[in-house]
């Protein structure tokens, strides 16, 4: 007996690495490969008929003397550190909306998640400067201030503010995050906060948002991610190949697609990807003191 | 009548935070079906009503032709044929895969699943971009690029868009189904496909149409690295982005011109709509993905 469920222990693992095994080939050939591929890429002057290895000098090039490197890497930056809480905040707002247990709810959840599903990227961008820049209009805000900017400077602020506007018109997977999180909360604790006669003001900051603290750091690296990496198609088709979008992500994709400075393009995207991690690692490790400690542990 | 009036105000002290609620909610729907609706307004509408101010909602004339005069220039029955048949063969290829890994990660017996578990779900820090170098090198040496295998391919080896989130998904909820059910189907005679199979898939039947669901949207919607690997071939997303992008140019966005604005509209309607009545259909299946992975943190 006891051989017979020793066998079965080795036939469940050989089966089980079987039933894994999609993903460790996958992993190989279209994850592990392909990131040390560029790492090798990153070292070369690199062309279709023949590369010679240059080690660090790509690095060095994109470090020291490529302007329009760090230009890219401070718009893409700075358009995360905006787009980053604005997207939390709102997120959190509309949750705290369409979690009310109201008469036709599940009409107003629908309809908030509906542009995640309904309007890809390319949609968006077809779709959006026409209306958006009809509900939004910053420059036309500021000169009504007096302020004068160059034209420039004007393409630059109705790039970045309608790009905004389409983030926060797509932050469903966000709401619903923390929707999770809202109901995950024992509806007991508010009621018994309203018996010591809390307000709903003091119970939001007092209850619902630390016990939302581990949906708040799900939710924050996931937007570092969204933000950094995937608006470049956005604001790609905005552009229509006219002019050059700012954004890091296109910056490399013309180096790399256009240009075929592959191994320059690797060094710089791999400078990028060391940035995104450094980014998500702070803000994991940064919000775990703001946990209460029984959500450490998780 | 003291006691009338007191429960008057009550009832009203209870009605007016509703109304509020209401009044918030609707505003937020609005906001958020405001640019859909726009657009589908536009698109049945002829220039003259486009370019006429006092034209808002209600078009004087709903012009269908629009839609029929797109599908030409679009190359509308091109783009969509290659576009069901790379996301039908992708969902079929992500949903199995994921679920055969999520099942091993479950019900297997590995030592240092949760390692693996949390390896997959690193994987998603990185940015796609950094890889798609190596994949074009990749690719162009296996003689790939330019066909629909350079999405179909990865994603039967659970390495599609965001496979790890299927993979994650599929694991938890095996994780709550009980294992005595295995048991059972064990001494029964059935081994650790069979369960798979006739057991725990089943079972799992939301996973699966909820993973098959949201696989079936990325895929319709893949832009970014199709406009890398494809040069001749056009998917819906694609032939929507190079439709009429020869308009002026203004505060730096590349503008549709005015007169084809109407059609383009109808082509983001037409490239949109299947998204849309799927989700409109089986919208409880986005919604709940969230609570069926069941983050805790």
């Amino acid at each position: 007996m006891k051989l017979k469920s020793l066998n079965y222990k080795k036939k469940n693992i050989l089966m089980s690495y079987i039933a894994i095994s999609p993903w460790l080939i996958g992993f190989a050939v279209f994850f592990a490969f392909p990131l040390l591929f560029s790492i090798v890429l990153s070292f070369l002057k690199w062309s279709f008929n023949g590369s010679t290895f240059i080690w660090l000098d790509n690095y060095k090039e994109a470090l020291f003397n490529d302007g329009d490197f760090w230009y890219s890497l401070g718009v893409t930056l700075g358009y995360g550190a905006i787009s980053i809480p604005f997207t939390i905040l709102f997120s959190f707002l509309l949750s705290l909306l369409i979690n009310q247990k109201v008469k036709g709810i599940g009409f107003f959840r629908m309809v908030y998640f509906l542009p995640v599903v309904a309007a890809s990227d390319v949609v968006v961008a077809k779709i959006g400067p026409e209306i958006f820049s009809r509900m939004v209009n910053v420059n036309v805000t500021l000169e009504s201030f007096g302020i004068q900017l160059s034209q420039n400077m004007q393409n630059f602020i109705s790039l970045f503010s309608t790009m905004l506007t389409l983030g926060l018109w797509r932050v469903g997977i966000q709401m619903l995050i923390f929707l999770a999180g809202l109901q995950s909360i024992d509806p007991q604790v508010y009621e018994a906060a309203e018996i010591d006669g809390a307000s709903w003001w003091k119970s939001l900051w007092s209850i619902t948002i630390p016990l939302l603290g581990p949906f708040t750091i799900i939710n924050i690296v996931f937007t570092v991610i969204e933000s950094f990496t995937n608006v470049f198609t956005i604001a790609r088709v905005l552009a229509q190949g006219r002019s050059v979008t700012p954004f890091f992500m296109d910056y490399v994709y013309r180096l790399s697609f256009e240009e075929y400075r592959l191994g320059y393009g690797a060094a710089v995207s791999w400078i990028f990807l060391i940035i995104v991690i450094s980014v998500v690692l702070l803000v994991y490790y940064y919000s775990q003191r703001y946990l209460i400690p029984t959500q450490r542990g998780e | 009548m003291q006691l009338k009036s007191s429960s008057f105000l009550y009832k009203v002290r209870k009605v007016i935070p509703k109304i509020i609620l209401y009044l918030l909610l609707i505003d937020g729907a609005f906001i958020f079906l405001y640019p859909l609706m726009r657009s589908a307004i536009t698109s049945v509408m002829t220039v003259e009503d486009y370019l006429d101010p006092s034209v808002n909602w209600i078009p004087n004339k709903l012009n269908f032709k629009n839609y029929i005069d797109v599908l030409e220039p679009m190359g509308f029955f091109n783009a969509l044929s290659n576009t069901v048949k790379m996301t039908l063969f992708c969902v079929l290829g992500q949903t199995l895969s994921s679920a055969l890994v999520g099942y091993g990660l479950s019900r297997g017996k590995i030592p240092g699943k949760e390692i693996i578990m949390m390896l997959i779900l690193a994987t998603l820090v990185i940015p796609p971009q950094t890889l798609m170098i190596p994949y074009y090198i990749l690719y162009h040496k296996l003689n790939l690029l330019d066909s629909l295998n350079v999405f179909i391919i990865p994603s039967f080896f659970s390495s599609g868009i965001y496979a790890p989130l299927c993979i994650f998904l599929f694991r938890q909820v095996f994780n709550t189904l009980p294992t005595e059910l295995e048991d059972a189907a064990i001494i029964d005679g059935a081994d650790f496909f069979r369960c798979f199979w006739y057991i725990y898939l089943p079972l799992s039947r939301t996973a699966v149409i909820t993973v098959g669901l949201f696989t079936f949207v990325w895929y319709w919607n893949e832009y970014a690295r199709g406009i890398i690997f494809f040069n001749n071939i056009r998917t819906l997303p694609i032939a929507l982005s190079l439709l009429f992008s020869t308009g002026p140019e203004f505060m730096g966005f590349g503008y549709t011109n005015v007169v084809t604005y109407p059609m383009m509209m109808a082509a983001v309607m037409l490239t949109m709509l299947p998204c849309l009545i799927l989700y409109l259909f089986t919208q409880r299946y986005y919604l709940t993905a969230i609570e069926q992975v069941g983050i805790k943190g």
